[in-house]
């Protein structure tokens, strides 16, 4: 995610909280609003009811005094006719009673239920103690009255009806009441007026007020809609903008490639996440699910254990981010994606990083973003690849760099030979066990003798890959029942043995191109021309091109200079094999070779073949250590004497290899022989010690404890054996013990065409 | 260097398809190299182009004879050249199939193509050494060559 569009997100941010705080204030206005405008409102429209019902209430009893005057009247005139009072006086005690009740209560401040409160307007408080003043003087004169309940007449038949004593009291009172009222009704009916006038101008005030609130209030609405108005519009840009951030937002996790998720405390994802995660993961959503659900199938028990613990570690403050994500272990995690063995089944790569989320200072949240990593893992291995073939093809380069050129040449030469007989081999027909066992023991010999002849020249990468394939065919050795099946491991490290030997070539080639450009162009035309046919395998171009002297006299020399290079170089690679092998074994030996000139050319390869072994024999197995040797009054150095000769007047050839170490030991080759299962206790207590030392030749015997590349398989006196019988040869084996092993080979001095050719 | 496992699977593809379809089960002999690209191409050959993490070719080849008698084990009396074919076809199929199955997406294989001795050249090796892996079925031998690089 880009820096800007981070920043956008901020600004956004700060945008939305301050629109929501200004929405926040445009509420409190509204609400203040409905205080300040409508609450004086409802307080002046209650005060108008309320004045409206006192009005009306104060009209009703203003009718009251004349009433009560009326009522007096009445009551007067018929006193005078000796006529029926009591209705009249009934009347001024409702009108007396109703005006007393009401000037209690107005004097009192009214009351909303029956003059709707008369507020606080000083005249119109002033007339009603006006009017109560004048009513408690005027009512004494009307209550005597009004409570008369006594009969005025009496009646006889002298003088008919007549007022009686009470008749004229209250004649009396009733003539007072009326003087009284002609005094007070006016004045009442003033007050009531006036009071009545005051309430109406205190309605009209009320009123006024009333509007002027209404004014504001419209007025403040006005503004308060302006001002949503306006805010609704800006919030429209800002919901327009925060739209278009979402939107921008959503186009990022819909495109990003990279898996991106919110992590809480409870280490569960959040709701947002790119699309990229369900799909790394192939879920529908990743929403929800914790971390340890997301990856409990897709990595191991251990891994997800410690994945699990390294994400709480980062809610951790005393923790440095920079320094656990160097201890992450969720780096190129190996996924299987797809129901292993279906269709859609790979091999995904995940790089998993974590990044903590800060809000305020404290750690809300961990970002993880998951990348595809498969194919920076696939060019990462084609680099190793690459970077291994490299090294192993500067290995070979530099270890041919130490070969002679000639005994290189010749090697290839005869691994070309090995190759294809090995090959044959393996595509004779076969279907049963027992013939697929048969093809072992021949490939055993085989890649024996390649093995061996590259020690002896210091070639150690055919050498460790001929090992290899001689582990797996010993592997297949101890097998009962073998199937064409079982070959197929053999048969890569065949074919990469086959391609490592075409490299060396290939090198060979080039170096021999490199050496030419530098080369002299004449005298040393021969030493190119041998490594330049090195690469075809040719050998009789190879000697044909050794030089640009193409006279018999010329080839001869020429013949002469290469087999007297191969001797010398023989002799130099017996000594550098035994070197090799002392070193690993931890011995000290030195190899004298007499008459190695006198080895028929036809021999040179099985001779050699059976030197390898040989040397290989009496260094592992012979030649002790030098603290063994000096224990026994030797010398550190162990001697291996190697002598060729011609005999029989030259119709036999011989050839002898003696070490001065701890000799055959009859007894324990015995032991050894019975113990690999290779004869019976019966059949090896029945050898004589001159037998029993020559069951070293029996294939798959050794003495050595291990299996290392030099011994342990009981492969390399059974080669001898192999190559005496093949040519016709015999061989005897001498031994004192603690003092020598002597092993003779005398062959015919002519070869047996086919078996040389076999070789 | 080609990994034993991969060989395995397009062998296995084919002696089991041998097992299913003509009820006779078929043994794998010994694999050898064919160290120059010239194709081992029997009568008839399946064959199918690999490309992905591997490029090369696998394919089935076997003698009329023996494609003649499976069609007879699968009963089927037209052992005509067309049925051939489409018997080397299916064999190859199977073997893509099986190869599908296997390596998943890393390796993307063609639709296999039916070549005879006339137009051995489509079987040809196109890089490197082919592994040669003879499949015995009763009396016969076809071979599984794989080429891969």
């Amino acid at each position: 995610m880009s820096k800007t569009k981070i920043q956008t997100g901020k600004k956004l941010s700060t945008r939305m909280q301050g629109a929501r705080a200004v929405w926040v204030a445009v509420g409190i206005l509204a609400l203040a609003f409905l205080v300040g405008v409508l609450a004086p409102a409802w307080y002046f429209a209650g005060r108008l009811v309320d004045n409206n019902t006192a009005v009306r209430a104060i009209g009703e009893l203003q009718q009251q005094p004349s009433r009560m005057q009326a009522a007096l009247s009445s009551i007067q005139d018929r006193l005078r006719a000796r006529g029926f009072v009591r209705d009249s006086i009934e009347q001024l005690k409702r009108a007396t009673s109703q005006f007393e009740s009401a000037t209690a209560t107005l004097e009192a401040g009214g009351g909303s239920s029956t003059f709707g409160g008369l507020g606080n307007d000083d005249d119109v408080h002033n007339t009603i103690v006006e009017m109560t003043q004048a009513w408690k003087k005027y009512q004494p004169a009307l209550a005597p009255v009004a409570n008369f309940t006594s009969i005025p007449y009496s009646d006889s038949e002298r003088e008919g009806t007549q007022l009686n004593v009470d008749g004229r009291d209250l004649q009396q009172k009733v003539t007072n009441a009326v003087t009284q009222a002609r005094a007070y009704t006016p004045q009442l009916e003033k007050n009531l007026a006036q009071i009545i006038a005051g309430l109406q101008s205190s309605s009209d005030a009320l009123a006024t007020a009333l509007r002027t609130v209404v004014l504001i209030g419209v007025g403040l609405a006005g503004a308060l809609a302006a001002l949503v108005g306006y805010l609704s519009l800006a919030r429209g840009k800002q919901a327009a903008a925060a739209t278009a951030a979402r939107q921008q937002t959503e186009d990022i996790l819909r495109t990003v490639r990279e898996g991106l998720f919110l992590l809480d405390a409870d280490l569960k994802i959040g709701e947002i996440h790119s699309d990229a995660t369900a799909q790394l993961f192939q879920r529908e959503s990743v929403a929800g699910i914790t971390f340890e659900d997301l990856l409990r199938n897709l990595v191991s028990a251990k891994t997800l254990a410690i994945a699990t613990k390294f994400v709480k570690v980062l809610w951790s403050e005393r923790t440095k981010e920079n320094l656990i994500r160097s201890i992450n272990p969720l780096n190129e995690v190996e996924l299987q994606v797809g129901e292993k063995g279906s269709k859609d089944a790979e091999l995904r790569y995940l790089e998993f990083n974590f990044h903590r989320v800060r809000r305020d200072g404290a750690i809300t949240h961990v970002l993880v973003s998951v990348a595809d990593v498969t194919a920076r893992v696939a060019l990462a291995a084609q680099l190793k690849g690459a970077q291994d073939s490299a090294q192993t093809q500067m290995d070979a380069f530099l270890s041919i760099l130490h070969v002679d050129p000639n005994q290189l040449s010749s090697f290839l030469d005869d691994s070309d030979v090995a190759f294809k007989m090995i090959n044959a081999t393996l595509r004779d027909p076969a279907r049963d066990s027992a013939s697929f066992r048969r093809k072992i023991d021949g490939l055993f010999r085989q890649i024996h003798s390649i093995k061996g002849e590259a020690a002896a020249i210091g070639l150690g990468s055919m050498e460790t890959r001929s090992h290899a394939l001689e582990s797996d065919l010993a592997a297949l050795r101890e097998r009962t029942d073998l199937t064409g099946d079982d070959f197929l491991p053999l048969l890569t490290k065949f074919d990469d043995l086959v391609s490592h030997s075409q490299s060396v070539r290939e090198m060979v080639t080039k170096l021999a191109s490199f050496r030419d450009s530098f080369a002299p162009k004449a005298g040393h035309a021969s030493a190119a021309g041998g490594h330049a046919s090195a690469s075809t395998g040719d050998t009789t171009s190879r000697h044909r091109a050794l030089g640009a002297d193409s006279s018999p006299s010329g080839e001869h020399a020429a013949e002469a200079t290469l087999q007297r290079s191969a001797r010398e170089g023989f002799v130099a690679s017996a000594q550098q094999l035994a070197d090799r092998i002392a070193n690993d074994n931890g011995k000290k030996v030195v190899v004298t070779c007499r008459g190695h000139d006198q080895v028929p050319e036809s021999y040179r390869r099985p001779v050699k073949d059976v030197l390898i072994q040989l040397i290989r024999n009496a260094v592992v197995h012979g030649i002790e250590t030098p603290a063994e040797r000096q224990a026994q009054g030797k010398a550190a150095e162990g001697h291996i004497r190697i002598n060729f000769e011609m005999t029989e007047g030259g119709r036999a050839f011989r050839m002898q290899c003696e070490d001065d170490g701890r000799g055959l030991t009859p007894e324990k080759l015995r032991k050894t022989a019975v113990a690999k299962g290779i004869i019976s206790q019966a059949d090896a207590a029945a050898l004589s010690d001159q037998e029993a030392m020559m069951l070293v030749f029996r294939s798959g015997f050794s003495t050595a404890k291990d299996v290392t590349r030099d011994a342990g398989r009981g492969v390399g006196m059974d080669v001898i054996a192999e190559i005496a019988a093949r040519l016709g040869g015999r061989i005897s084996l001498n031994s004192e013990i603690g003092k020598n092993m002597k092993l003779s080979l005398s062959f015919p001095a002519q070869a047996n065409a086919a078996g040389v050719v076999a070789a | 260097m080609l990994d034993a496992e991969e060989v395995r699977t397009f062998v296995q593809g084919t002696v089991h398809f041998f097992e299913t379809a003509t009820g006779h089960a078929a043994t794998v002999g010994s694999p050898y190299l064919c160290i120059d690209k010239s194709a081992v191409v029997q009568d008839y050959a399946g064959v199918i182009g690999i490309s992905g993490n591997r490029e090369g070719k696998v394919y089935f080849t076997a003698p009329r004879g023996m494609l003649s008698v499976m069609l007879m084990c699968m009963n089927e009396t037209d052992t005509g050249e067309q049925n051939v074919r489409d018997l080397v076809g299916e064999v190859a199929n199977t073997i893509s199939g099986n190869a599908r199955r296997d390596f998943g997406r890393n390796f993307v294989i063609s639709t296999p193509t039916v070549c005879d001795r006339t137009n051995a050249s489509t079987a040809a090796a196109t890089t490197g050494r082919s592994f040669v892996i003879p499949i015995n079925w009763r009396s016969y031998a076809a071979n599984v060559v794989v080429c891969l690089q």
